[in-house]
């Protein structure tokens, strides 16, 4: 191959042509392997990373080679390049080198860094030098040296803001993969704690890790996931939801069918629940899957407090899971066409709480609503001084001025308010429940109970027709499993569950399926 | 296509149903006590209607404007039938009347007297009212005039009416008067009615700010016609053929001293042993009540810590009893109105003989069946005071 007409084309086409064409020249002079001449080396690199500042080219001389180093300064340890690379090759400068194998050589003789691998394209190279590497060119020699001299800031261990608990360890994920793939194996001391790593978008190459654990993964459950990993096609993932969202089971339901977490405790739970963990570099959000109805539920101090009051608690959430879901829809249906339902006490103040309110019940509950909405969403957004400012304007307008003006009735109030608190008991739920109210405040304002009924038998079919990488979206309830009825709305004691994990199917199949199935695989 | 179907279904399911009857909460003028008379007329007699408003913005919160001004309402039409009536009172007043809250329905005497049925089947055949309602029967007046009365105490009268009604179950022997149990006892044919009534007392002292409501004596029905009133003392024994009424301090006579044993029912239980013929001849009725009780006050000086002295009580309870029994059951066989559901009894045991023989006849048999009564007391506590103070004083 003359490369020296491939660049030169290769330039022209780069200046003149549109962005498909030069994507596929590209890809195309990537994958060619390494040239014997440094020169064309150089060249290609310096055009490739032409306008990246960082873009550190060092040129050394090793015997009879000249070579040189080439990394990103900022993703590097220039210390360890300092001492570990450059150092003891100079040290080496005037020593013959074994000229069939100079690269074995090199790596087992000079080089003090712990990790090295011979690549011999320009895509490896590239690759490398992206994630941090330093890569060794030497001339004559088709092949180039990839060291391990990666390191970045970043955040600390610190504990996530999002998953707050009482009893249980502190620490979060960060933005780092690296430390994110040791906290979990500090939780699961387990040479079969697998982890798959892949590359996706095409201009970020992210780097996101398939967790699990090998013997109680579901064998079928990993293999949709590698599938369904390997066929993602975007350009870029800056965050776990973007993988999330393109490979969740049911992308048009307002339920989610893949969990997240930011704490390596809760990842390790689900793993040695037979789950998958997807840990994305840049993002402390570490996705599991399958992630069923259940988990909305579990919370990972259930699992560390008593069994007792954790069960307590649980029922707690389930019955919030309900009051959020249909309070304000049940308010205005029992309100406008049930009031017989009502004991006559309470209708009372009710009927003497309505009295002089401008407008129908539906009215009144929509604008708390959005009003409790937008004090919400401004008081996530805003810069952190303003808060006070906020929520003194946030209680005076819904708690009382509202209510003294007439334009609000005080129980609409506290319907809308417990509505949301209860919502915020369940923040992987939140954002399925605060749009699923909508259409029960519409059924209950139109058509009462029997709207209601209709919207509750509507969402029923929908969550069980839903399915979590083939786990049903209601395990255990529908369909039933007894046995893990034990760790639903009431946890029982660790003594009284000896065959947990139980949700494995996999522990139902013989072993030699197992094989068969990751035989089949490897192909 | 299948998705199609579904929401084509739910389309029509959701509209063609039409819940339209949806009416916002302050539409609603809450009825807190419902009222009926009747006024008669040159061709036709009219029911009025009187209904006792909530004036819900009077109970509201302070900041609301509450607690000024009176907090009900009292207004009145008339109608040939119930609903005409209630037609007009809601042209006139301007909202729909809620029936669901009221607490008490009261009927006039007259009304009471002329048959209620035809008044009261409306809420009968509608769920506009609701079940366990008080229905109540005003003794001298008019259900109007009941309902303009205020009571000193709730702010709505017809919840002091409630009160007592609900408090007189438990303690002070009142029967079970709801508007269920009538309808309940109307749907046989040999039982009649017994419903609770009310009186307007004028207080005789000064410092009492004005007349207010009593529960009175006990209305005894046949069929839907009032035909006559219990006293207290008539009435007491007719408690003792429901197992169900608490029934209120017993006052017995102290055998030798001057002075009374109150005495309160702990349990109670009571079965009828019937002889009847195959040829439907009632041999005999026998009511057997046991029983279970306490001694809560005394003014005789007896030391019942003694088991003579207590033996002699129980004795005396039980001929207490049985004279209120036997008083009970001759009123009533007098007055010829099956109030204790012994016509019902005899059905659930003889099924047969009863609609052969007795059930088309039972107006004429029942004044004449010989009924006993069997009482069996157990005086089981009498407190902690053993011997009473006034013990000592007297030896």
């Amino acid at each position: 191959m003359n490369l020296q007409r491939f660049l030169s084309a290769y330039k022209y086409i780069k200046r003149n042509s549109p962005a498909k064409e030069l994507k596929q020249a590209e890809e195309h002079s990537f994958s060619i392997p390494v040239a014997k001449d440094i020169k064309m080396t150089k060249y290609l690199l310096e055009e490739t990373f032409s306008t990246a500042n960082d873009f550190v080219i060092r040129n050394i001389k090793l015997s009879t080679h000249s070579g040189i180093l080439v990394y990103l300064d900022g993703l590097v340890n220039t210390m360890t390049i300092s001492e570990h690379i450059i150092k003891p090759l100079f040290a080496a400068q005037d020593l013959k080198l074994n000229e069939k194998q100079p690269f074995t050589q090199i790596k087992e003789s000079f080089l003090i860094a712990s990790q090295i691998q011979e690549k011999d394209t320009y895509a490896d190279a590239i690759e490398a030098i992206l994630h941090g590497n330093t890569v060794l060119f030497l001339d004559k020699i088709p092949q180039c040296l990839i060291i391990d001299t990666s390191e970045f800031d970043y955040r600390g261990v610190q504990e996530p803001a999002t998953e707050m608990v009482v009893r249980g360890p502190r620490e979060g994920f960060t933005e780092s993969l690296l430390t994110n793939m040791t906290l979990l194996r500090r939780k699961i001391n387990n040479p079969k704690l697998k982890s798959e790593q892949f590359s996706i978008g095409t201009n970020t190459n992210t780097k996101v890790l398939l967790i699990y654990l090998e013997n109680l993964v579901d064998p079928l459950v990993l293999q949709e996931a590698r599938k369904r990993l390997r066929s993602i096609k975007i350009d870029s993932v800056l965050e776990s939801g973007y993988i999330e969202e393109l490979i969740e089971d049911a992308p048009t339901s307002p339920f989610p069918t893949i969990g997240n977490t930011e704490k390596p405790d809760i990842a390790a739970g689900k793993i040695l629940e037979g789950k998958l963990v997807i840990l994305t570099d840049g993002t402390p959000i570490a996705l599991t899957l399958p992630y069923t109805l259940v988990e909305t539920l579990q919370v990972p101090e259930d699992y560390y407090s008593r069994a007792y009051y954790a069960s307590f608690i649980r029922t707690i959430r389930f019955v919030c899971l309900l009051i959020s879901l249909f309070l304000p829809g049940l308010y205005i249906a029992i309100s406008t066409f049930h009031a017989e339902m009502i004991p006559t006490d309470l209708l009372v103040t009710m009927v003497a709480a309505r009295e002089g309110i401008p407008w129908p019940v539906v009215v009144e509950v929509f604008l708390i609503w959005i009003i409790y909405e937008i004090l919400r969403e401004a008081s996530i957004r805003m810069p952190k001084p303003m808060g006070s400012a906020v929520s003194i304007v946030g209680a005076l307008v819904l708690g009382q001025a509202a209510i003294q003006a007439g334009i609000t009735s005080p129980i609409v109030v506290i319907i809308v308010s417990t509505t949301a608190i209860a919502g915020l008991v369940l923040p992987s739920q939140t954002d399925a429940l605060g749009l699923l109210r909508l259409p029960f405040v519409f059924l209950g304002a139109l058509f009462g109970f029997y709207g209601i009924m209709w919207g509750s038998l509507l969402l029923l079919t929908h969550m069980t027709s839903l399915k979590s990488f083939g786990t049903p979206y209601t395990e255990p309830f529908a369909p039933l499993d007894t046995i893990r009825l034990r760790d639903t709305f009431v946890r029982f004691p660790w003594w009284f569950m000896p065959n947990r994990p139980g949700n494995l199917k996999i522990s139902r199949r013989s072993t030699s399926l197992n094989k068969a199935l990751e035989g089949k695989e490897d192909d | 296509m299948r998705f199609a179907i579904l929401v084509m279904i739910l389309v029509i399911a959701l509209t063609a149903s039409g819940c339209w009857n949806q009416v916002e909460l302050e539409e609603w003028a809450l009825v807190s006590a419902i009222g009926l008379d009747i006024i008669p007329g040159e061709d036709e007699d009219l029911i009025e209607m009187t209904v006792q408003l909530i004036r819900t913005r009077h109970i509201g919160t302070p900041e609301q404007g509450g607690s000024k001004g009176s907090a009900f309402w009292t207004v009145s039409a008339t109608g040939r039938t119930t609903p005409e009536a209630a037609r007009k009172l809601e042209k006139q007043i301007g909202r729909l009347l809620f029936f669901q809250s009221a607490r008490i329905i009261v009927i006039g005497e007259d009304l009471a007297r002329a048959g209620i049925d035809i008044a009261l089947d409306w809420f009968f055949r509608e769920e506009n009212v609701r079940r366990k309602t008080w229905l109540l029967v005003a003794r001298n007046h008019t259900a109007k005039e009941t309902l303009y009365v205020p009571h000193d105490l709730e702010i709505i009268p017809a919840n002091a009416i409630d009160a007592m009604m609900a408090n007189g179950q438990h303690t002070a022997g009142v029967i079970d008067s709801t508007l269920h149990r009538y309808f309940r006892t109307r749907f046989t044919t040999t039982s009649h009615p017994m419903l609770v009534g009310v009186d307007i007392t004028t207080p005789t002292s000064a410092d009492s700010t004005g007349p207010f409501i009593t529960i009175s004596d006990i209305a005894i029905f046949k069929e839907d016609h009032l035909i006559d009133w219990l006293t207290h003392e008539d009435s007491r024994g007719v408690l003792w053929f429901f197992d169900t009424s608490q029934k209120g301090p017993l006052l017995v006579k102290c055998e030798d001293k001057p002075g009374y044993a109150t005495i309160e029912v702990l349990r109670y239980k009571r079965t009828i042993d019937m002889d009847i013929s195959d040829s439907g001849e009632i041999r005999s009725i026998i009511y057997n009540v046991k029983l279970s009780a306490r001694l809560i006050a005394q003014t005789c000086a007896i030391d019942y810590s003694n088991i003579e002295n207590l033996s002699k009580l129980e004795n005396n309870t039980k001929d207490f009893i049985r004279k209120d029994i036997d008083i009970a059951l001759k009123t009533i066989q007098e007055l010829n109105s099956d109030v204790i559901f012994l016509g019902r009894e005899i059905e659930r045991y003889y099924p047969k003989i009863w609609y052969q023989e007795l059930a088309s006849n039972w107006s004429e048999i029942f004044p004449e069946i010989p009924i006993e009564s069997r009482v069996q007391i157990d005086i089981q506590r009498i407190g902690m005071a053993f011997k009473p103070t006034t013990y000592h004083r007297e030896e």
